[in-house]
């Protein structure tokens, strides 16, 4: 379970040699699932893309406890994603062929939110797109990759912690005005 | 104003980190300040769209990664932990289709069996001939090694008819058939009728002379029968008063003797290949 919760550390933080080992030892089982139910080799990597992003915002949820091995969550999650596919391409009652036990998951396991969400990411970028390239990373990687203030100071070269917090707090009011202008 | 302090008060209650009376003060304060309530408000909504914009910033990011380790090696073979329902029902195919032909060749095998060499009794030996019996029996002919059982049984068949027909001018033979080497032959002796079968395409041929020998020799028989009856005839009336009860008795067996001459008594069996030198009605 040591690896398993190393894998979790990894990819709540991004960690690409994290990120990259996940690749390596997953990548074929999801494009086998994929493949061997009707997708291609990008329906593959689109899925796996949108697990991870999935697997991120869960594992940084404060409540989060991984309680199954994680391929068989990973599987979980990527079979929840294709299976919502494939009903979105016209197969509402496709079913999966499995080559892994898995576990049910709820909805928000899905890549739905990229869809029903859209009108709201066309607004964020806009928004962001009158701040500076500062101001995006710092809002960026403290509110979306739940980063302590001292790691955005040394990441972005700010003197102290409380300077970066300076610095965001003068980005998020911004981004409130151009959210609500 | 909203200040950097409230900010970050809001922040906390966001992130789920406002507990006890720091959470109950908040939402009061929401309720009453209606500054504030309406910065909690599109804090909570600037954040969203953070998290949606980092979303889909980290699938960029990812994507382009992800281009980068395949080109780097990529990722291992799979092997599936379960077995998809097409392989299953592709094993139960081959089970299924092993056990057929496993099935074939134990049939096949089985059958064979019996037609391994048998004992060979020694020629000497004789041989009780069964009852006739309307039989579709290969009737073998050939004197090799291998096919003794078989003719033996081509033999019991001959001494069958040998021991069966009371009149050999009824006897008559034709073919029927022949399919693979083995000859249908329907076979008719006195009321009787029966089809049997042979690998010898000339055994009809053999059982024809052996009848008309055996008319031959009944007519040779009886005709010396006559002549002994004229000539015994002669003899009682040249002495018929002097007669001994001795004389009387050697007449009376010499006059049954043609009868037993003319039974369907069979001679001993022959070896196959002379069964054409004496047919024995």
């Amino acid at each position: 379970m040591n690896s398993e919760n190393h894998i979790v550390t990894g990819i709540k933080t991004g960690d690409s040699e994290i990120l990259k080992s996940v690749y390596t030892d997953y990548f074929g089982m999801v494009r086998n699932l994929v493949v061997k139910n009707s997708g291609s080799e990008t329906d593959a990597e689109d899925v796996f893309q949108d697990a991870l992003v999935v697997l991120f915002k869960k594992f940084n949820h404060s409540e989060f406890r991984l309680a199954v091995k994680f391929k068989t969550y990973f599987y979980s999650v990527c079979r929840n994603i294709w299976l919502t596919e494939l009903r979105k391409r016209g197969g509402r009652n496709a079913r999966l062929k499995d080559f892994e036990h898995h576990v049910e998951l709820g909805y928000e396991f899905t890549s739905n939110w990229k869809e029903t969400q859209e009108e709201a990411f066309v607004k964020v970028e806009k928004a962001m797109r009158y701040l500076g390239e500062k101001c995006q990373e710092i809002l960026l990687m403290y509110y979306y990759q739940k980063q302590s203030m001292q790691q955005i100071a040394a990441a972005l070269d700010y003197a102290d912690a409380d300077s970066a917090k300076a610095q965001k707090y003068k980005c998020i009011r911004q981004l409130k005005r151009n959210l609500n202008p | 104003m909203i200040s950097e302090k409230d900010i970050a008060l809001i922040d906390a209650f966001i992130a789920g980190d406002l507990i006890g009376n720091d959470k109950t003060d908040f939402e009061s304060r929401v309720k009453k300040d209606l500054e504030f309530a309406k910065a909690v408000r599109q804090q909570i909504h600037a954040v969203e769209h953070l998290e949606i914009m980092g979303a889909v910033t980290m699938g960029k990011s990812l994507r382009r990664d992800m281009q980068q380790w395949k080109s780097e090696g990529g990722y291992q073979p799979y092997q599936p932990e379960l077995m998809g329902k097409g392989m299953m029902t592709k094993v139960i195919a081959g089970i299924v289709l092993l056990a057929v032909v496993g099935g074939v060749i134990w049939y096949f095998f089985m059958k064979e069996e019996p037609t391994k060499p048998a004992p060979v009794k020694p020629e000497t030996e004789e041989t009780v001939a069964p009852e006739p019996t309307p039989t579709t029996d290969v009737i073998d002919t050939i004197t090799t090694t291998e096919s003794l059982v078989e003719l033996k049984t081509s033999e019991e068949q001959i001494a069958d008819m040998q021991l069966n027909v009371k009149d050999p001018t009824t006897f008559s033979i034709h073919e029927i058939s022949e399919e693979d080497g083995i000859y249908t032959y329907e076979i008719a002796y006195d009321d009787y009728v029966d089809v049997f079968q042979s690998r010898d395409p000339d055994i009809d041929d053999v059982l024809m002379e052996m009848a008309e020998q055996a008319i031959s020799d009944n007519q040779k028989v009886n005709e010396e029968n006559k002549a002994r009856n004229n000539a015994a005839k002669q003899q009682s009336v040249q002495s018929a008063p002097t007669n001994t009860p001795t004389q009387k008795k050697a007449e009376v067996e010499q006059k049954a003797e043609p009868k037993k001459k003319t039974t369907t008594q069979p001679k001993p069996r022959r070896k196959q290949q002379k069964v054409d030198d004496d047919f024995p009605y």
